[in-house]
């Protein structure tokens, strides 16, 4: 028999939806939107349907984003709102199903400056911990230092990605995404604008920038670091504005090797992109900020190379998210042609459109 | 940027496939897509986007219409818009069909001796055993024995691979004349082109001299049904089938150049042409030679070329001495001429194979079965087919290059094109090829060596061949359905190698273990492995859901069996805190029962260290079963007395919760929702108490008061808000929620005295 899927169904939810996520097993869905509220489905396993488990006000702003932590830590689900505060919640099972208290707040974390845009579980390997970027180009990093205790987070590194934030007129978009491999030191992309940081932990346990992505003309609208499984390298796509999907291969020195500096980096480009905020603009000057790569050098950090491995224009528009699969063998993009296309790497590593799934009707 | 208009521009493959113009691939729709036909430029104008999200457990996902938050959010947002679109990923498997899982699961089977160690690499190759001394004749006959029986192997595994692809066609082909479906016909037009390629590897490089002949045979006629059934219908609608010319000119010759040698004598005994004996009578002991020599051609010829030079000597005698054939009747010259035809193929003459052929394949057939049946020939039958036949690169069926791919040992090509076709077969079709030695030289195309050198894992060091890496991939796509999940997981430990390790590692915790089978199983793999931190992770997670879940014992056991034993106190603690603030054990009959009978300990696996951690709550649990203090104090004396906490603290414990193990506060409130008339003067009094303490605790926490209070007091209140560890340094609102702290401050500070001793 071939596999059904499930049937669309209601959310139920007022205003758009601006996030969807899976619990560690695919068996939860949070979503949240403009209208402020997070709504929990749970997937019942008899009818393959997804069931409200709760919906509730979860913000004073439109709600951008939910994760979901590792099941290690609990059932705990973070949210993130143009309201600039995250919120941290944790499901009661001994409250109904649809009773509105459901989900207990546990925390609320209001540092950020300007609206939050994205929000990210760091690799359970790695503890309790979450990143965020926002409006206002600041990257936060908290620590649950008991982790079971989630009303207490600290924030552990804050870093400038941007010296100021983007103009309001302009548009701009925020993304980040962990390193997922254990075998690996702990790094994370993030996106600002038109350009992609890659950071590391040094040895101080402090996040400095080891080094970019290059070649994005537009806004990043998305970014997903592929689960490593074995691979030597490491791969993230971005997905952008100028309308392309980019897939890039990272290979790592270990230490003994300085980390290249800003001078290094890609900084030919100085046009501006109509329009919108451009990160070149507003990009911190590393050199003279604590939390960055400082004097330009440190030994114990390994080095990182990135290749552009492809690139490709299918969606002829804008590409609105990239993600990878659990096991980082296909990627999935999505853009202005209302199109999800796969992408798979053949055994000479070059990746290929392998289906399409159209929002279009036939 | 402009938007293709897709109604426009999408296109169909010739299965009635829809394309995406674009990418030149099959493009499936969401259920119900919320966009109408053409509206995709309109949609965008409304700022819309697609987004999606996939599974982290399979390959399905759910799409969604989003939107940047910061677009007007004026524009009204439709139901359609707010709904989730559930969606399946059409992964490098070709289907999800349970046909397919199944051939997949049969083919790890057939092939998991090959693949244990990688021993498919150079699994013939000569190399393969390194002798010292003199090479004698013995060790030489011992060696080809050795390999001979190898060969055999293989011929078994492709044998069984080409049977079951055959099975699943079959299956797959019944099933679709049921539900026409034009996506699993294109899939399965797919499986077609890989079987047509299957048997040719088979028949070329998998078989026993004696075997080819037949296999080529199936090869051919697999392809296409030729002569075609509605011949033989035009054939047998005659009276007398054997003077209709269609039966000499085209079938009979059709047949016995495809080697459908027992078809073609079945059809010449039921044409009736007995007859030709009264008139005819040479003619007729020609037709019953021709049968006769048909029926001498034996299929295992190849084995001793001698048996087959034979027969084409019979053969071209009797082709030699058919200038002497008599005929009567003018009509019958038509059967004359053709069988003489006929002979001239079967001797092999290559002209007349040429002008009988329609196809390189036949071609390249009809000499192999008549000019001499001989593996060594095979290349220069093709190279003639071929130059009659010429292939159109960019027409021709993918099948069709690939096997000239193959004929022609281009094997990258062929691997790259069935790669295209399926990327689960050519991993298995990759390991023959390989095990055979056919890759050469270029079977290793990846060299890690260096780059594991660069990242310090001195274990990974190790190359990779084309096989290792499809069948990496292989098992990659296993791993993300559920019901291929052993056979990712068997495909990698018999890979054995420290990438395939690494990846076992990074995906159990992923893998939900739905019973107690499911998480002995993780736990074996993680044994044989030896992947401690995984199988802990395991663990955890696994701990974690049933701690959820409300199954706290075998919770904690795992905790406790993954050896974290810091989070296996935090949850220990977390259940006493539990316990203490709602004044009740905690709801799980089992962990109970567990600590009130000792006894059971013996029969239960009940770690030595979880023991340790459960020890305050036992205390408490025996606490609340005995109801009465002064049987606390002596019953228990041990408890206390192992210095847990002190004994005037344990009392104060337990004084605050005799206070309120009744659940004062929400009496109170009882008694406040009952009419008062109802009310005893005992309850009416105790609302009274509690409501002079509500307002002084008010009047103690209300700022005018506090500004009265001098830092250098001991004030109870300066002290609390020393303690408190709320950002805002807040006083508790109500004297509900005072009591509530108070009892969470009495057990942290349980909990860090326990710690403090440990």
């Amino acid at each position: 028999m071939m596999k059904e899927p499930i049937k669309p169904f209601a959310t139920g939810h007022e205003e758009l939806i601006h996030n969807v996520a899976y619990d560690f097993y695919g068996k939860q869905l949070a979503t949240c939107s403009s209208d402020q509220h997070i709504k929990v489905f749970d997937l019942d396993p008899l009818t393959s349907t997804w069931v409200l488990n709760d919906s509730w006000k979860a913000h004073d702003s439109s709600v951008v984003k939910v994760v979901f932590a590792s099941p290690e830590f609990g059932h705990i689900l973070a949210s993130i709102s143009f309201d600039r505060t995250i919120k941290i919640w944790e499901e009661d099972f001994d409250e109904q199903n649809g009773s509105g208290r459901r989900w207990k707040k546990m925390a609320t974390i209001s540092d950020s400056y300007g609206p939050l845009y994205d929000i990210s579980f760091a690799p359970s390997h790695l503890g309790l911990r979450i990143g965020t970027i926002g409006n206002d180009g600041i990257l936060r990093v908290y620590d649950a230092i008991e982790p079971s205790d989630i009303r207490h987070w600290t924030l552990t590194n804050e870093i400038n990605v941007l010296s100021s934030p983007p103009a309001p007129q302009l548009q701009s978009d925020f993304s980040l995404s962990w390193c997922p491999s254990r075998f690996s030191s702990e790094k994370l992309v993030v996106c600002a604008l038109d350009q992609g940081f890659i950071y590391q932990k040094n040895k101080n346990d402090k996040f400095v920038l080891a080094t970019q992505l290059p070649e994005h003309n537009g806004l990043i609208r998305s970014v997903s670091w592929a689960p490593s499984m074995g691979r030597y390298y490491q791969l993230i796509a971005t997905g952008c504005k100028d309308g392309l999907v980019r897939i890039f291969k990272l290979t790592e020195t270990i230490g003994n090797k300085s980390v290249p500096n800003d001078d290094q980096m890609d900084t030919s480009r100085d046009e501006d992109i109509e329009g919108t905020g451009s990160a070149l603009n507003a990009r911190n000057d590393h050199n003279n900020n604590n939390n960055n790569i400082g004097s330009g050098a440190d030994n114990s950090l390994n080095h990182i190379h990135v290749e552009l491995l492809s690139s490709h224009d299918d969606h002829k528009g804008e590409v609105w998210k990239v993600k990878w699969n659990l096991t980082g063998s296909i990627l999935s993009s999505a853009g202005d042609d209302a199109k999800i296309r796969l992408w798979k790497a053949t055994y000479s590593n070059k990746f290929q459109c392998m289906s399409v799934i159209s929002a279009q009707q036939k | 940027m402009a938007i293709l208009e897709e109604e426009e521009s999408v296109t169909m493959d010739q299965g009635g496939i829809e394309l995406d113009p674009v990418s030149n691939v099959p493009i499936k729709r969401l259920i119900d897509a919320p966009i109408p036909v053409g509206g995709v430029d309109n949609w965008l104008k409304t700022g819309r986007d697609l987004k999606f999200e996939l599974n982290p457990v399979d390959n399905s996902g759910i799409a969604y219409i989003s939107s940047n938050p910061n677009v007007d959010k004026s524009k009204k947002c439709f139901p359609e818009e707010s709904k989730l679109y559930p969606f399946q990923l059409t992964d490098s498997m070709n289907d999800n069909s349970d046909e397919f899982f199944n051939f997949l699961k049969n083919c790890f089977k057939n092939f998991e001796e090959l693949i244990k160690n990688k021993d498919y690499h150079n699994f013939l190759g000569q190399n393969k055993e390194v002798q010292f001394g003199v090479i004698i004749e013995e060790d030489i006959e011992t060696k080809n024995a050795r390999l001979e029986e190898r060969q055999l192997i293989l011929n078994g595994i492709m044998s069984r691979l080409s049977s079951d692809l055959d099975n699943l066609i079959n299956q797959k082909s019944l099933k679709i004349e049921e539900q026409q479906d034009s996506e699993a016909s294109h899939n399965l037009a797919q499986l077609v082109d890989i079987m047509h390629i299957t048997n040719l590897i088979h028949a070329i490089y998998f078989s026993k001299p004696s075997e080819k002949i037949g296999l080529l045979t199936i090869w051919i006629n697999k392809i296409e049904i030729e002569p075609s059934v509605e011949v033989l219908k035009e054939i047998m609608s005659f009276e007398k089938p054997y003077k209709n010319p269609l039966l000499w000119n085209y079938y009979i010759k059709k047949l016995v150049s495809r080697g459908l040698f027992q078809q073609a004598i079945n059809t010449l005994k039921e044409s009736k042409f007995e007859e030709l004996e009264q008139n005819e009578n040479d003619l007729f002991l020609v037709i019953e030679d021709l049968i006769s020599i048909l029926n001498s051609y034996q299929t295992q010829f190849g084995t001793e070329n001698f048996e087959f030079i034979e027969w084409k000597q019979k053969c071209c005698e009797f082709r030699d001495n058919f200038v002497n054939v008599k005929v009567k009747e003018t009509e019958n010259l038509v059967i004359k001429d053709n069988i003489h035809e006929l002979l001239v193929i079967m001797t092999g003459l290559q002209s007349a194979i040429i002008k009988n052929s329609t196809s390189w394949y036949e071609c390249f057939v009809t000499k192999y079965l008549f000019e001499l049946p001989s593996e060594t020939l095979i290349s220069q039958y093709l190279y003639t087919s071929l130059e009659n036949f010429p292939i159109n690169e960019t027409v021709s069926d993918t099948w069709s290059q690939c096997c000239l791919d193959l004929i022609k040992g281009n094997y990258l090509n062929l691997i790259r094109k069935i790669e295209n076709l399926d990327k689960s077969i050519v991993a298995y079709l990759s390991i023959l090829l390989e095990a055979k030695g056919l890759y050469g030289d270029y079977d290793f195309i990846l060299s890690m060596q260096e780059e594991f050198d660069n990242l310090g894992l001195n274990e990974a060091k190790e190359s990779q061949t084309i096989s290792e890496l499809l069948l990496n991939d292989h098992a990659l796509e296993c791993l993300c359905h559920r019901d291929l999940t052993p056979v990712g997981i068997g495909i990698l430990m018999c890979l054995n190698s420290a990438k395939s390790r690494l990846i076992i590692s990074q995906y159990l915790p992923h893998y939900e273990c739905k019973t107690n089978d499911d998480l002995e199983w993780c736990m074996s793999i993680c044994a044989k492995l030896s992947l401690g931190s995984t199988a802990s992770s395991v663990l955890k997670v696994n701990a974690s859901k049933l701690f959820t879940q409300g199954n706290l014992f075998e919770s904690l056991v795992l905790f406790a069996k993954s050896g974290d034993l810091k989070v296996l106190k935090d949850k220990c603690w977390l259940i006493l805190e539990n316990s203490l603030v709602k004044n009740a054990s905690v709801k799980d009959d089992l962990i109970n029962s567990l600590i009130l009978s000792d006894k059971k300990f013996q029969d239960i696996d009940f770690p030595a260290n979880l023991r340790q951690c459960l020890a305050p709550y036992a205390l408490f649990l025996l606490f609340l079963q005995k109801k009465n203090k002064k049987i606390i104090k002596r019953e228990n004396q041990d408890y206390y007395n192992k210095s847990l906490v002190s004994q005037e603290d344990f009392i104060k414990i337990i004084e605050l919760i005799e206070n309120f193990e009744d659940n004062f506060v929400d009496l109170i409130k009882q008694f406040k929702k009952k009419n008062p008339v109802n009310l005893t003067q005992k309850e009416k009094n105790l609302i009274i108490q509690f409501d002079d303490c509500q307002s002084l605790y008010e009047f103690a926490v209300c700022d005018e008061t506090l500004s009265k209070i001098s830092n250098s007091e001991k004030d109870w209140r300066l002290i609390l808000l020393e303690t408190l560890n709320d950002q805002h340094k807040k006083f508790p609102e109500t004297l509900e929620e005072l009591i509530l702290l108070y009892r969470k401050c009495i057990n942290r500070e349980l909990s860090y005295a326990f710690l403090q001793q440990k």
